[in-house]
């Protein structure tokens, strides 16, 4: 069976113009479109990879969820112990007070714990979601559009951590400070003292 | 004593960056020069212990750009804070520093986490050696 677009002889079918004709290969007919079915395939074909940090973001917020749940119950039953002690105080803690008091507890505990799944969902779901980001990015890069896109998602990934580590890298702040002033009064004293 | 390793973007340690370098390198470095992709700080119940500024050149590699310990807390503290750094890039496949060469006790330590010299810089009179550790 001959080859489509060639006669018997393996030389191609010219069309009145003398342009090859039917050789089944869109390339040939419009060299535009050949080139956007290539690019397409490579688009298709390209392995994503999701950055180290999406993982770790989750990481981090799962283990901050954990340590607040594991904290709720505690701050409850100290809020609890210090209303039936003030109830004492006001002439005694009565059988019915004590038991809506307890009720009442369990209740914000309940709502805290139910607050704290709903924000490390929203919070999981952050992570996760620049980690999609991040995918995306590699497939432009491995398109050949831009590879400039890395360290932008990056960004995107430290910014959900940073609510949760605000306290502690604020007291890092403070304590590096403590240091770099020294080393400035040290240059200082060692310049002489001058400006 | 248990290490904290906090990560910190560049939005944010630009407000930390002239102190931290001035506190381990003993001179300024102005915060506007820096391009990282984020920065991690090593801290315990002491207080603090070093940094380390990074950036991705891709997924898969780091580069620790500038970083070390406070002079307060050379020894266990500083050896525990850059293996929690060290653990903490450990999801890229490689990391790559710039040393100086009469930074002996940081080669040491360096090599003997298993990185290994790939190269050798000169800028500004001063010799760099390029070190990298494939996980």
């Amino acid at each position: 069976m001959a080859t489509p677009g060639l006669d018997a002889n393996g030389k191609p079918l010219l069309d009145a113009n003398g342009n090859p004709i039917m050789t089944g290969l869109i390339g040939d007919m419009d060299p535009k479109l050949a080139a956007y079915q290539n690019a397409d395939q490579q688009m298709v074909g390209a392995k994503t990879v999701s950055s180290p940090w999406a993982n770790m973001g989750t990481n981090q917020q799962a283990a901050d969820q954990a340590s607040s749940l594991a904290n709720t119950g505690g701050i409850q039953a100290g809020a609890l112990s210090q209303a039936e002690s003030n109830m004492s105080m006001r002439g005694g803690l009565g059988g019915g007070a004590a038991s809506r008091m307890g009720r009442a507890s369990a209740d914000n505990a309940a709502m805290a714990r139910q607050d704290i799944n709903r924000q490390g969902a929203s919070d999981s779901l952050g992570a996760q979601m620049t980690g999609a980001d991040m995918t995306s990015a590699n497939d432009q890069a491995n398109a050949g559009i831009t590879q400039g896109v890395q360290a932008f998602n990056t960004q995107g990934n430290i910014k959900n951590l940073g609510g949760s580590n605000a306290y502690k890298i604020a007291k890092f702040g403070t304590d590096i400070k403590g240091f770099g002033a020294g080393q400035s009064a040290n240059a200082l004293a060692a310049s002489g003292g001058k400006k | 004593m248990s290490v904290t390793v906090l990560y910190i973007s560049p939005e944010e340690w630009v407000k930390y960056a002239e102190d931290s370098h001035a506190a381990v390198f003993k001179e300024f470095r102005p915060s506007s020069i820096d391009r990282i992709s984020y920065a991690l700080a090593a801290t315990d119940e002491s207080g603090v212990i070093g940094y380390v500024t990074c950036r991705e050149t891709d997924s898969e590699s780091l580069y620790w750009q500038h970083g070390g310990a406070v002079d307060t807390r050379y020894g266990v503290a500083a050896y525990r804070g850059f293996e929690a750094f060290l653990d903490n890039a450990k999801p890229y496949k490689r990391v790559t520093t710039l040393v100086r060469n009469d930074n002996i006790k940081y080669l040491h330590l360096l090599m003997k986490f298993g990185f290994r010299v790939i190269g050798l810089r000169c800028v500004k009179n001063e010799i760099f050696l390029e070190l990298t550790i494939e996980f």
